[in-house]
């Protein structure tokens, strides 16, 4: 079975090794990390991840505008947004961006394997 | 959003999370004006707020609590110079402070962001806010006190 490539663009490394950590390794594949929107974006057009999970506040490039340039070179791409902001502001403007898995950190391992499962599974 | 609540949110925030990431309870002391200048424990991890409001927040502790909440939160053990506990504490910080600002945005419609956090490590390190004069709370936890300093520009 192929493994689910998995990107993770967030600023810290921490995040970057808890997010492996939570993805078993024999259906998932940490495919990229990415430390900003920018990096997440060159990635994304390189590695052609299924699933990109995708913090907001970061430098460079925040998470919010890089989902969009994203979505705007590949409707079909599927991003998971997970950061510390649950703020109705923020929620919104990812649905409105058409992204609608929205997990508000500390995330639970389990969670963030469901909504990859359910974002994989709707092909 | 008025001065007699803003930092609760920060303190509330702080009890949740530490709670949900390391299963330790706090005890959150009482909100008094932060002084101009404040001498750091040794890891200070500075996030500025943007927006309508535009303030700062700081979370600091030694580098000795910073290295136990570090092992708590990943289940690992660290030396003091493992920058995996700056990146922990770093984090931490965080997401404390999306939870309060999120929280804050909501109840008052107001538009804050965040930048990303910075962390300064040193024995004898001075914070000075030239600006604003935020509020602090002292935060006992299981594990040792920490700070969290919070503040916004035009008096808030």
């Amino acid at each position: 079975m192929r493994k689910i490539k998995v990107l993770i663009v967030d600023d810290s490394p921490l995040v970057h090794k808890l997010i492996a950590k939570a993805l078993p390794g024999d259906s998932f594949e940490v495919c990229g990390l990415a430390k900003n929107g920018r990096e997440g974006l060159e990635l994304y057009g390189d590695l052609h991840p299924d699933v990109v999970t995708m913090d907001i506040t970061m430098p460079v490039m925040d998470g919010l505008t890089a989902a969009q340039e994203i979505l705007a070179r590949d409707g079909r791409a599927r991003i998971i947004m997970l950061t510390s902001r649950g703020d109705k502001e923020s929620v919104e403007k990812a649905k409105a961006l058409g992204i609608d898995a929205f997990i508000q950190k500390p995330f639970a391992p389990d969670q963030l394997l469901k909504t990859i499962q359910r974002l994989t599974l709707e092909d | 959003m008025g001065h007699d609540n803003y930092i609760s949110h920060f303190t509330a925030a702080f009890k949740e999370n530490i709670i949900a990431m390391t299963g330790l309870d706090c005890t959150p002391g009482e909100a008094r004006p932060q002084t101009r200048t404040f001498a750091s424990e040794g890891v200070a991890v500075l996030i500025g707020v943007t927006g309508t409001r535009p303030g700062i927040i700081i979370l600091d502790t030694s580098r000795e609590i910073a290295r136990r909440l570090s092992e708590l939160i990943n289940q690992e053990e660290y030396s003091l110079e493992d920058e995996f506990v700056l990146y922990t504490v770093a984090e931490f910080a965080n997401v404390v402070s999306g939870h309060a600002i999120s929280l804050i945005n909501d109840l008052h419609a107001l538009h804050l962001d965040l930048t990303p956090p910075s962390i300064f490590v040193g024995d004898k390190l001075k914070i000075t806010s030239t600006k604003i004069r935020p509020e602090v709370v002292e935060i006992n936890t299981p594990i040792g006190k920490m700070s969290l300093t919070a503040g916004f520009e035009r008096g808030m």
